[in-house]
């Protein structure tokens, strides 16, 4: 199937009323997730993934995915009003919208960040509707070697990527591996790591893991460490010609959005980039870009610096599935649970899904499409009723958390195991958030274990026992070259942050 | 490595993440442990990821102790002597395992403490070292399994 063709069909399975209701639904609950600073996509994920056991799978990816990209939305709603970003991604945002609020164009910035991430948002699904065919049907070539060499570098890149430091980026990818092997063992059949409990042969949930980590663990950093009460700006949000920007916000803001909308797509694209890290590309570029007249403007309230950086987050966020549903290798922690959603339903994300599951793949690109239209009706107008959202007092929101998690953990199989898991890994998501450690490396591999171990497993034995060969061939030889540049750089750029005096007084690299 | 020049640091956190530094590293060496008894190749990978996890570990706690040093009141000879000792029963262990991943260990050891940190190589180090390898390559010819904390008080280390 083509990606025309592809993209027809995908539309008539998104199209379907249950399908539409899980896309209306996702992106509405990504857009409040978006705007409540504390809840992240992440978090909001994790406890809909037991909710998603009872929708078919293309309906449950589709309410997902909606809720991941949706949040990207959102997040620049609370950047923009209150100079406090709802989603990491938006941190950017923040820079010049907060600045254009303070000149009392809050909201021209707030629909200008929405028809960014709207053109990005499509441009990406055409993207990812284009790139996905062929790379599908590249992957199809790929062996375990292969498959190793893309897994393992996915994971060492989040750990580049997304740690300050990279001994606690690789400590959080190891305990991921580690839980990941508890159970009993995919190729022998014995049980390790089970302390004799029945309830853990069947390994560690990756539900009660995202569940601890995200929700319970940020619900219990949020009480250690509050953020205090922003307030809510004063305004009337609710009328429609306080949104409108004017000609000459479109005439400056047009062709940043669609040069990071691009890039953005391809940095997520790259297992590991993330929102995050193309929204700073992306406002970075723009600065460097723009004409000196418009270059100072940036940071003092520039259109563009609002639109740059959320065109990219938008367009990385779903740049992310192409790794995930082409090769099997989620691009980012968010992709790593729908990963998760995808392997509790039974199919096997990777190459073969574009030939043996067309209605998931296609449905869930072209439900994007229909996603992205719904979010700009819904955050242009409608964005007085989601501030509302920020009057919910954070205790309510903390409870509710709570109570979905433990009910979602203990939905998954009846059993109050899961439920002490999820406090379990509430604790040590707490330990890791206040000491630095990013949960990112730990999800992705998780989810990446048993790929990395039975692909490992496989190679050697085709390799008949060189490891050699694991990196000799051409393909990994090349992933292996990337990833190798990748910690050159790193390691260069933390040398010259450090300089002479940090690297006296500060030792937060490596 | 002049620990007298930086300046002493809020330390209630730090305590907590030296205790996580070394919480990861016996985490790290208990898989280590819990995996030998498997058959291959189901305790392989978990061996393998334990020793990863140690040795982040073990670097993460070397530079928090060198950062903490000053705040929690221990001086640079006491910080180099527990490093010293809990290096070569790490190695010792190793060794008894995996004679090669030792000897890779300790020769990465050396090298991240002279030239990385700059710590002059305490003879006693070296000697123990040797005094690993001669023992390991001993009790390996007689076939002899070595519990570590024999070895320990072998060396002097503990009592």
């Amino acid at each position: 199937m083509d990606a025309v063709s592809g993209l027809l069909y995908g539309l008539s399975v998104a199209l379907q009323p249950q399908n539409l209701v899980a896309a209306g639904v996702g992106v509405t609950l990504g857009s409040v997730v978006g705007v409540l600073p504390g809840i992240g996509p992440l978090t909001s994920l994790a406890i809909l993934l037991p909710v998603s056991f009872y929708l078919d799978p293309t309906s449950g990816l589709i309410l997902m995915a909606g809720v991941y990209y949706g949040a990207m939305y959102g997040g620049s709603t609370t950047a923009i009003l209150l100079g406090l970003p709802g989603e990491s991604s938006s941190v950017m945002t923040v820079l010049d919208g907060y600045k254009l609020r303070l000149m009392g164009r809050a909201g021209p910035a707030m629909t200008m960040a929405a028809l960014a991430s709207f053109v990005a948002g499509i441009l990406a699904t055409f993207g990812l509707a284009f790139l996905g065919v062929p790379l599908a049907s590249y992957a199809l070539a790929f062996g375990p070697i292969e498959v190793l060499a893309l897994a393992l570098v996915g994971v060492s890149l989040v750990v580049v990527l997304s740690a300050n430091s990279l001994v606690k980026g690789t400590i959080s990818a190891c305990l991921g591996f580690l839980l990941a092997t508890v159970g009993t063992d995919i190729i022998s059949g014995v049980p390790r790591f089970t302390f004799g409990l029945p309830d853990a042969l069947g390994g560690i949930n990756l539900v009660d893991v995202v569940l601890g980590l995200f929700a319970v663990g940020e619900v219990l950093h949020a009480l250690v460490k509050p953020e205090g009460d922003q307030g809510l700006p004063k305004g009337n949000w609710l009328d429609f010609r306080a949104l409108i920007p004017s000609l000459d916000d479109l005439r400056v803001s047009w062709l940043p959005t669609l040069r990071q909308s691009v890039l953005g797509f391809l940095l997520g694209v790259m297992p590991g980039t993330g929102a995050v890290a193309a929204s700073f590309i992306a406002y970075g570029t723009e600065q460097r870009l723009a004409k000196p007249d418009r270059a100072k403007l940036f940071g003092e309230g520039a259109m563009e610096g609002v639109c740059a950086p959320e065109a990219a987050n938008n367009a990385a966020a779903q740049g992310a599935f192409v790794p995930m549903l082409t090769l099997g290798i989620p691009g980012s922690p968010a992709a790593a649970v729908l990963m998760g959603a995808l392997i509790i339903h039974g199919l096997e994300p990777g190459p073969q899904l574009f030939q043996t599951n067309p209605d998931v793949v296609w449905g869930l690109i072209a439900s994007m499409l229909i996603g992205n239209l719904m979010l700009i009706v819904l955050n242009v107008p409608l964005v007085g009723l989601f501030i509302q959202m920020l009057r919910i007092p954070f205790p309510a929101l903390s409870v509710l958390t709570i109570l979905l998690s433990v009910v979602g953990a203990f939905a998954v199989q009846n059993s109050l195991f899961d439920v002490l898991l999820v406090f379990l890994f509430g604790g040590v998501g707490l330990l890791m958030r206040l000491h630095g450690y990013p949960l990112a490396p730990l999800v992705l591999a998780m989810v990446l274990g048993p790929i990395v171990e039975r692909s490992l497993y496989q190679g050697l034995l085709i390799a008949h026992g060189d490891p050699i060969q694991l990196v000799a061939s051409p393909i990994p030889a090349v992933i292996y070259g990337i990833l190798g540049l990748m910690l050159v750089l790193k390691l260069v750029q933390t040398v010259l942050r450090r300089g002479p005096r940090l690297a006296v007084e500060e030792d937060e690299g490596m | 490595m002049d620990l007298d020049r930086r300046a002493p640091r809020p330390d209630a956190g730090r305590l907590v993440s030296l205790g996580l530094y070394a919480g990861w590293i016996l985490l790290g060496l208990a898989v280590v442990l819990a995996s030998q008894p498997l058959r291959p190749p189901a305790g392989n990978f978990p061996t393998a990821l334990g020793l990863v996890m140690a040795a982040a570990a073990a670097i993460g706690l070397v530079r928090e102790l060198r950062r903490a040093s000053p705040a929690l009141d221990l001086d640079r000879e006491r910080v180099v002597r527990a490093g010293i000792f809990f290096a070569a029963l790490w190695a010792l262990w190793l060794a008894v395992l995996w004679l090669g991943l030792a000897v890779g260990g300790i020769l990465w050891s050396v090298v991240m403490l002279r030239f990385v940190y700059g710590w002059t190589i305490p003879r006693s180090f070296v000697a123990a070292l040797i005094l690993v390898v001669v023992l390991v390559v001993l009790f390996s010819a007689l076939g002899l399994e070595i519990p570590p904390g024999q070895v320990a008080k072998l060396l002097g280390l503990a009592r």
